[in-house]
Formats: C-alpha cells, sequence, structure tokens
C-alpha cells in the first residue's frame, strides 16, 4: 500500500509557515506539491504531507527581460503563458509543451519537477542550459545556480524543512540563440535522451555556448569539451560534427532497461548535431532529419 | 488509519467525509461516492479513463490523493450537465459514432469539456491536444475529434 503510515495532510497558507511543519522532525512530514511522483514513489515512512497548493508560489512574472517562476506553478500555465514563450528563443515553452500529456501538465509543478528528477525529467536539462538560479527558503535563505542544484539529487543536499520557492531565468539578449530536443518512441512517451543548447552567436561566430545532455543520466549533464569545440570559432558543419561526436563519446550514460548505451550515444550524437545546424548554421532541419 | 476530514464540492454538491489519508481522488469517486462513471485504466496517469474536471482542469484522479482536493471543487461525468439529459458533448459522442466499448468515454469527454470551457473555438490541434492524455483503443480517434469539433462549430 502506497503512503502507509499517513496520518495527516496539511494545508499551510504561507511559505514560513509550510517550512515550519516541514523543519518539524517528529512530525515525518514531506512537501506534496502535484503529487504526481507519488505514484512512482510509494514513500512508505512519511506520516505527514504538507500541501504546497495555497502557497503563494503560483506565478510567471516579467522581470528584467527575464524570468521569475514560483515553484508551485503548473506546467500548463508555462504553456499558455505568452511571457514563457517569449522567452528564451520558446525554449522553456517547447519544454513545457512536451512533458507528459495535458492532463499530467495540468498536476506537475515546477517545483517538484526540479527536486525530484527523474531519468526522463525534462525541465531540468533546460534550466541549466539557461544558467537558471534556484531560489531555496529554510530556516535561512540561499540561492543556488542551476549547475549547483544539480550537482546531486536535490533531494540529498535539501536540509529538512527546505524549499525551493523560485526559479529565476536570467535576461535572454537578442544575439542568443537557444534549442531543446527529445526523442521519445511516441508522442506523450517518457524521453529516451533530450538536449538543450543556448548559444551566443555575432554573425557565424559562435562567442559562447552550453550543451547539456538529459536523459543519460539521472541528473543533466554540461559536456564541456563539446562546448569548447565551439567556443569563439566560426561555425561550421565540420566543428558541428565534432562537437556533435565528442558529446556522444564523452556522456556518462547509466544503465536504460528502455535502450542500450551505444543507442543513447547516436541519439545524443544526432540531437546535439541537428540543434546545432538549426541554431549555429541556419539550416532548417526537420525534426524527422535529426535521427 | 487514522482518517482525515475532507472538505470537497463535488458535481455542485459539498461533502464533509472522513477519509483514508491515502485514499486517491479516483478511489473516493468510485468506491466511496459510487461515481463509477470515471473509469480506471492504467493507475499511473498514462491513459486519461480516470479524467474529472478539479477547479476547472482536466486532470488524472488517478495521481491525485483525496486530501489534495480539500477545499476543491470536482466535477464528473455524472455531474456535466446537473440534469437528465446529455450534454451537447455526450450527444455529439453518440451522433459521430465516437463510442466503441466506451470506457475512455466519459474521460474523452471530461477533457473536451474542459477545452470548450476554457476555449469555446478550439481548433483541431487544439482538440487532438487537449485529448491526448486520453488512449482510446478503438475508435481511432477521428470520430471522437469530429464529435468535439461539431460541438465547438455549435459554438
Ligand atoms: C504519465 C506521466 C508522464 C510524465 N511525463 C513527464 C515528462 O515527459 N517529462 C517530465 O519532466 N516529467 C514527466 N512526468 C512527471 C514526473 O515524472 C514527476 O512525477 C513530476 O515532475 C513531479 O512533479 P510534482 O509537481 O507532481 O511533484 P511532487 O510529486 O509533489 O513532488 C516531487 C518531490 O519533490 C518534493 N517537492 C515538491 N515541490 C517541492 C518544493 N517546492 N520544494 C522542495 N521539495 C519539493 C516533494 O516532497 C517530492 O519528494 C510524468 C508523470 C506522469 C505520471
Ligand atoms: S487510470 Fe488514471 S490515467 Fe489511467
Ligand atoms: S471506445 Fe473503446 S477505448 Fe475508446
Amino acid at each position: 500500500m502506497r503512503l502507509a503510515k499517513l496520518q495527516r495532510v496539511s494545508y499551510p497558507e504561507t511559505v514560513a509557515e509550510a517550512i515550519q511543519i516541514l523543519s518539524d522532525k517528529k512530525r515525518g512530514a514531506v512537501a506534496l506539491s502535484g503529487g504526481v511522483s507519488f505514484v512512482f514513489s510509494p514513500l512508505q515512512s512519511v506520516e505527514e504531507l504538507v500541501s504546497l497548493s495555497r502557497l503563494p508560489l503560483n506565478y510567471i512574472k516579467r522581470k528584467n527581460g527575464g524570468l521569475r517562476i514560483g515553484a508551485t506553478t503548473p506546467i500548463a500555465d508555462l504553456v499558455t503563458s505568452r511571457a514563457v514563450k517569449n522567452y528564451g528563443d520558446g525554449i522553456l515553452w517547447e519544454t513545457a509543451h512536451r512533458i507528459g500529456s495535458t492532463l499530467n501538465r495540468n498536476l506537475i509543478t515546477v517545483g517538484g519537477n526540479l527536486v525530484q528528477p527523474f531519468i526522463w525529467s525534462d525541465l531540468s536539462t533546460v534550466v541549466l542550459a539557461l544558467r537558471a538560479g534556484i531560489k531555496i527558503q529554510g530556516k535561512k535563505s540561499r540561492d543556488l545556480s542551476a549547475e549547483e542544484f544539480f550537482t546531486r539529487l536535490p533531494r540529498q543536499f535539501l536540509k529538512r524543512g527546505e524549499l525551493v520557492t523560485e526559479i529565476v531565468f536570467p535576461p535572454f539578449p537578442k544575439n542568443y540563440r537557444a534549442a531543446y530536443e527529445k526523442f521519445t518512441l511516441t508522442e506523450n512517451d517518457f524521453a529516451l535522451l533530450k538536449v538543450a543548447v543556448v548559444l551566443a552567436r555575432s554573425g557565424r561566430v559562435c562567442r559562447d555556448v552550453i550543451i547539456v545532455v538529459g536523459g543519460a543520466t539521472i541528473l543533466p549533464q554540461r559536456v564541456l569539451s563539446a562546448e569548447e569545440i565551439l567556443r569563439k570559432k566560426i561555425g561550421s558543419q565540420i566543428l558541428v560534427n565534432e562537437a556533435s561526436e565528442v558529446a556522444a563519446e564523452e556522456i556518462k550514460v547509466s544503465r536504460d532497461i528502455r535502450c542500450s548505451e551505444e543507442y543513447k550515444r547516436d541519439l545524443c550524437r544526432a540531437l546535439v548535431r541537428g540543434i546545432l545546424e538549426r541554431i549555429l548554421l541556419d539550416q532548417k532541419v526537420p525534426e524527422w532529419k535529426l535521427f | 488509519m487514522k482518517k482525515i476530514t475532507l472538505k470537497i464540492t463535488i458535481n455542485g454538491r459539498k461533502h464533509t467525509l472522513r477519509i483514508d489519508p491515502n485514499l486517491r481522488l479516483l478511489d473516493l469517486l468510485r468506491d466511496e461516492l459510487r461515481l463509477t462513471g470515471t473509469k480506471e485504466g492504467c493507475g499511473i496517469g498514462e491513459c486519461g479513463a480516470c479524467t474529472v474536471i478539479l477547479d476547472g482542469r482536466a486532470v488524472n484522479a488517478c495521481l491525485i490523493l483525496a486530501g489534495q482536493c480539500n477545499g476543491r471543487e470536482v466535477v464528473t461525468i455524472e455531474g456535466l450537465t446537473g440534469k437528465d439529459d446529455l450534454h451537447p458533448l455526450q450527444q455529439a459522442f453518440i451522433d459521430h459514432g465516437a463510442v466503441q466499448c466506451g470506457f475512455c468515454t466519459p474521460g474523452m469527454i471530461m477533457s473536451a469539456a474542459a477545452l470548450l470551457d476554457q476555449n469555446p473555438t478550439p481548433t483541431e490541434e487544439d482538440i487532438r491536444e487537449a485529448i491526448s492524455g486520453n488512449l482510446c483503443r478503438c475508435t481511432g480517434y477521428t470520430q471522437i475529434v469530429e464529435a468535439i469539433q461539431a460541438v465547438a462549430d455549435d459554438n
């Protein structure tokens, strides 16, 4: 039986109240955001669930060319938000739009999706590529970069009582381009692999680039060696091929019963190459041609 | 297991219930309240047979704990019209042959109803997107999309 020891569900109205309940060791309480992950992890020892649904953390705000998104915002709201659609070449919108089904997106929240990444989770890959910041509130507040946040599984380093409250997406300058692609067997299926690339260009010169691969391991990985091949160089098919080759070789791949390591490396090569052809070389690469 | 108190509005009726804290919304509806129009297919958020409308949004009742719905409003297929007559979507499903075995039908109709509430004149793409979490093993979807489109056209 799932949640076999569950005794209570509480509904705090403020973040401070939620933190207080979650900090109390004796209560054995766990945060409940969309609640969708409980279908995958039965949490047998949990005695209390603290619903975050009444906290004032459901918002999307534009700020100085960036975005601030509250942790309890459902993914569906990202999909209907004009601000999200217009931000970062639409990369965040594209990612949100391809998470689960419409029904799932009405439940899954931004915070829940980031705090408990699964091998198929989408947001983490893009949050890392966009160099977003994560606001955490507990007895003290702390701000982490996405890079710091995803060095370990977030649930391992979040202290008792700490909540992710907001994701801060930095301004996205005009000379930046971004794209996200994922490979699924059917439209709604859990992704086998995904890639997000954010780069800065002047003409065809790649000034800066971040390449992130998700789904090869539970946590998203930056592929620094592939980035290095492109940084401060004039974009060309040879460089793009080289970078995608290196990305496919360098990523760590954990065991996944759904496909072989070799297959994931092939997917990585195809996705990195296809995205770079689109946003660095301005080629029109239809989705079917990626693979 | 110690029971918790749940205040919830279902199909316009307010309920105060004592429930097991780990009860899913789907079990509350089917087993406790006998609203068996909402179906259970997969139980893991993939088939949409359990679709209900929670505070205006179509969701999977198998993924939500009933305790998450305290103070909230749920509409199930039984509450779609509040009367004995059929909802235009139900009639359109009949007229367009969009029902075969019927197991997916309540969920399909709830997803469509939530869509039309938010967007009375959806495109075919909007319709397909709205029912993307509802699997049908019988019809091939064409008649379902046509039925929803017909109601939208009447709007
Ligand atoms: C059928 C199906 C398909 C799916 N498809 C995809 C997909 O394609 N891509 C994808 O990315 N995801 C997908 N998911 C969702 C994913 O697997 C997780 O279930 C989901 O992201 C959890 O989000 P949640 O808001 O429900 O979080 P919850 O389940 O409520 O919480 C997850 C964990 O994080 C903790 N937590 C939640 N919020 C906070 C917070 N603000 N601060 C601190 N801790 C917190 C909780 O205590 C819990 O341990 C799918 C899920 C289903 C059921
Ligand atoms: S029973 Fe809920 S989605 Fe299948
Ligand atoms: S009519 Fe049989 S599953 Fe849809």
